[in-house]
């Protein structure tokens, strides 16, 4: 069984950093903030993974250490058993994280531009990068506005974008998190099923997710985490009662 | 085509295009461009008759010396600037961490973020030198070697600077003002709208410790006398000397400054 992506024992923990007003009212210690404690996870590839759990229960974090943009504190990570630590270049080759964040874009370039330059980024000529970027962009239903500016976009519109740009490279694994937040039903339906798409292409998805629903519909397998911790992992309808613990404080 | 000359293209036309999309500020840099050499050619004329002993020395008039001056001194602040600048606003933005998630390494993004203003400003260096053609600058034998050289080592020097800047920047999230108040100093001291030996004389001994000054005049004595580099060799020492040391610090501390937010987690933060 291949594995795309397994974590031991990977902690995080974030010192906040001094500023001028602690400094001016000498706290030069602030308490540490854990985000992961001791995570271990196997996903197998070709498969749609979920990672659910609370507001603050780590799962940006976890996600942003597997595509490389966060140093663990202790622990090891292997995505397709490579060490991003030890070789982030190449698990960023093979890492699409698709950043639900309006912000992330280049908002006074056209979306053809923006995906045009991100390609590039990743290694692709120009000519490459524009023939990709268009055929995503049909894929993901933007053909026709593939040269508006982003900032006409609708959220569901740069949601699309968003997925089309972390395609660009062709990546093995997909990193989505909170990727139907502020959609409407029917985009909310058509983004869901182009995950299930990329993974029947053979893709493994990484869907860090609220949405219930929409985990039920798309996910292979659930992974619970809370308080930096993954707590159980299986079929979503096995799942669901330790999910409903977690949501209400407890476990 | 490289890899390089690629990430290099491809973050020029990115600005570029941010650039085009603001027509009137477009129009604005084209606009300030003509005013201020009108404001040269109109002081210089004023001054024609009259130039003072200290411009003399450089054989020609005010309005070419200050020309040369002012055609050169946006390297500087190219240099200086637009690092710290390209990647404070690719933080507030938010583009910078999804630049980050690509194979590109910080240090390329960091770095080809400054293609448009390095090409922009060689374009319109190139233009303030050539419209000062037909206002009538008078150039002397031009050693176009030595002008190459002293280009690239100004940008060099200034860019080590720049990249300092912006390692600083990316670590407090805020516009650093050390490198504003040396680029203020390097304006103000460098012999660019008015010869050094005009100053008094403790302030030249400060003029001929930064690097601008001797930029500057190498740049002139280049384009004015036509000095070779050979010539112009105590200049070119001390730029080299600057560019040595700030180049690779300014490298470095980038490196340092990423490294250290991935461990802090704050990339995304502004």
């Amino acid at each position: 069984m291949l594995l795309a992506v397994e974590t031991s024992g990977l902690t995080k923990i974030y010192q906040p950093p001094l500023r001028f007003e602690d400094i001016a009212r000498l706290r030069f210690h602030k308490q540490p903030v854990q985000a992961l404690d001791e995570a271990n996870l196997s996903l197998e590839s070709g498969k749609v993974h979920a990672l659910i759990g609370p507001n603050g229960a780590g799962k940006t974090t976890l996600l942003k250490l597997i595509a490389g943009l966060l140093m663990p504190t202790s622990g090891s990570i292997r995505v397709f058993g490579i060490d991003p630590l030890e070789d982030p270049l190449q698990v960023k080759s093979m890492v699409g994280f698709g950043l639900t964040e309006v912000r992330s874009f280049f908002l006074r370039l056209s979306g053809i531009e923006n995906l045009r330059f991100f390609g590039i980024l990743y290694g692709m000529t120009a000519r490459e990068a524009g023939e990709r970027a268009s055929e995503l962009l049909d894929w993901v239903g933007l053909g026709d506005k593939a040269d508006k500016v982003v900032w006409s976009y609708s959220a569901g519109m740069k949601q699309r974008l968003s997925i089309a740009r972390s395609l660009i490279h062709n990546p093995r694994l997909l990193i989505f998190d909170e990727v139907t937040r502020g959609l409407d039903v029917a985009m909310r339906r058509k983004t869901l099923d182009l995950i299930k798409s990329l993974a029947h292409e053979g893709r493994t998805v990484i869907l860090a997710s609220h949405d219930m629903d929409a985990v039920e519909y798309v996910a292979d397998m659930t992974w619970v985490i809370h308080r930096g911790r993954i707590v159980g992992n299986g079929d979503f309808k096995d799942m669901k009662p330790l999910l409903e613990d977690c949501f209400k404080g407890g476990k | 085509m490289s890899r390089a000359l690629r990430m290099f293209g491809a973050f020029l036309r990115r600005d570029f295009l941010v650039r085009w999309s603001y027509k009137v500020g477009f129009l604005y840099d084209v606009g300030s461009l003509l005013s201020g050499m009108i404001t040269l050619f109109f002081v210089g004329r004023m001054m024609s008759g009259h130039t003072p002993a200290t411009v003399r020395l450089y054989h020609t008039d005010y309005f070419t010396f200050s020309l040369i001056g002012v055609a050169f001194v946006d390297y500087m602040f190219v240099s200086m600037r637009t690092f710290a600048s390209n990647i404070r606003v690719a933080q507030v933005l938010g583009t910078l961490e999804a630049m980050l998630m690509t194979p590109a390494s910080p240090v390329e993004i960091v770095f080809y973020s400054a293609a448009y203003p390095y090409i922009s400003t060689l374009i319109r260096s190139v233009g303030v030198l050539l419209l000062g053609l037909v206002f009538g600058v008078r150039f002397g034998p031009v050693n176009y070697l030595s002008v190459v050289i002293f280009v690239l080592l100004t940008m060099l020097t200034f860019s080590g600077m720049g990249l300092l800047s912006a390692a600083i920047t990316l670590y407090i999230k805020q516009s650093e003002p050390v490198s504003a108040l040396f680029a203020g100093l390097s304006f103000l001291l460098g012999g660019i709208l008015y010869p050094v030996q005009s100053l008094p004389h403790w302030l030249q001994v400060i003029s001929w410790a930064l690097p601008m000054t001797h930029a500057v005049e190498g740049l002139r004595r280049s384009l004015l006398f036509g000095d070779s580099v050979l010539q112009l060799g105590s200049h070119l020492l001390f730029l080299g000397a600057w560019a040595v040391v700030l180049f690779p610090l300014g490298l470095y501390s980038i490196r340092i400054v990423v490294r250290h937010l991935a461990r802090r987690g704050s990339f995304g933060e502004y």
